[in-house]
């Protein structure tokens, strides 16, 4: 079920860039120029992603829609800023990445298990089977320092590779592999020491 | 390659958990977001000095709020730095005496050991010419005596005035003077009356 996720994702953001010419390389960011309808395409083949990622770094939908919104915002309203040797859509995660943290650091509610939980009776459209067993996984994720949690995230949540994770990060693609290596090794030690490890099935 | 037993498990746990992480990928609707993204966005292009300068209310709602949080905290400020410059905290002088003060308890307690062995010594010294020193049979010894008692005499009194001030490096210096004085006119006695020994 994840990876047919992925796939559709994966098309969607095809089409999206053939339909739209997001600037996604280089040549293509030179050519484009980063109006409204490229952060319009970048929502439609990355918004999902994004309020994912959020969602998971703050706890509620709410937050996740308005830390999605205040990262196109500021990035539309710093697009001149934005070096066109890196792909549009890193640097307006990276952003997203800063306003979640912001958000987080400047918001009470951490995370605030009840409204996911709320959420996901609400018909909240999850892939897991076992909500237990995905909260107890959440909450050891939140336990990682932000870098590992970050990468993991992105790589073991959101699908994205090392090589993509390292252009939104801005670090080398060996540090990504690094800290999913450290993150998985902290959560293994985190869900072993509840006895969940052997249990953690989707 | 083959797996030994330990990699295979290992193996194992790394697949569970990233599929357990996929599993904390939500996906909802969000009918509204981009809509509300697009409205910001097109204020940005009216007003683009909006989002860089904050409204004029907002300023000055940023102001009042920054007064009063300020108005709040002065009392609490003022009384704190009263409390750092005025309350008792430890005086870097004083400290600095109490050290020194330690160094010369140490120092003076290696002295007065010193100062005591020493006066055994001369007391011993004392004991052994004190038959000789209570009939003086010359002129010589009479003023050797009557110089150890006013020896004594004086240190009795410097004695006194240690007890008083037991840090005075001076006194304890004379004190010290005076005993080399009583420890010489005792080897004189010693000297100039052997045979009466």
């Amino acid at each position: 079920m994840p990876e047919a996720h992925y796939t559709t994702v994966a098309a969607t953001e095809r089409s999206a860039l053939a339909a739209r010419r997001i600037p996604d390389t280089r040549a293509e960011t030179d050519r484009v120029p980063i109006d409204l309808a490229a952060f319009e395409a970048l929502y439609e083949s990355h918004g999902a992603r994004m309020k994912s990622l959020a969602l998971n770094l703050l706890g509620n939908r709410s937050d996740a829609e308005d830390a999605v919104q205040e990262a196109f915002l500021r990035a539309y309203k710093n697009r001149h800023s934005f070096r066109s040797d890196a792909a549009l859509w890193t640097w307006v995660y990276r952003i997203l990445l800063n306003a979640c943290h912001d958000i987080g650091r400047g918001r009470v509610s951490r995370r605030d298990r009840q409204t996911v939980d709320a959420d996901a009776a609400a018909g909240l459209p999850s892939p897991a089977g076992d909500n237990p067993m995905r909260l107890t996984l959440q909450r050891a994720v939140d336990g990682l320092a932000p870098i590992y949690r970050d990468v993991f995230l992105l790589c073991e949540v959101e699908g994205y590779t090392h090589r993509e994770v390292a252009g939104i990060l801005e670090i080398p693609e060996g540090t990504s592999k690094g800290r999913l290596f450290e993150a998985r090794r902290q959560l293994k030690q985190t869900l072993a020491g509840r006895g969940l490890v052997q249990r953690l099935e989707t | 390659m083959t797996l030994s037993g330990s990699e295979r498990e290992q193996e194992e746990r790394d697949e569970e958990l990233s599929a357990a992480a996929r599993s904390l990928h939500h996906e909802w609707d969000s009918p509204g977001l981009w809509a509300s993204i697009e409205a910001g966005m097109r204020d940005l292009d009216a007003n683009p000095h909006d989002a860089s300068t904050p409204p004029t209310f907002a300023r000055w709602q940023s102001l009042a709020a920054a007064a009063v949080i300020a108005l709040t905290l002065a009392p609490t400020s003022w009384l704190g730095w009263r409390w750092f410059m005025l309350g008792p905290k430890p005086d870097a002088a004083a400290v600095e005496e109490r050290r020194q003060r330690l160094l010369s308890e140490d120092a003076l307690a290696a002295i007065e050991r010193s100062e005591t062995q020493y006066i055994q010594a001369i007391d011993e010294l004392t004991r052994v010419v004190a038959p000789r020193l209570d009939m003086p049979d010359s002129p010589l010894l009479v003023n050797l005596r009557e110089r150890l008692e006013i020896i004594d005499a004086a240190i009795t009194e410097y004695r006194a005035e240690i007890a008083r001030n037991r840090f005075n490096a001076h006194l304890r210096r004379q004190l010290l003077w005076i005993y080399q004085e009583k420890r010489h006119t005792l080897e004189q006695i010693q000297e100039y009356a052997p045979d009466a020994l």
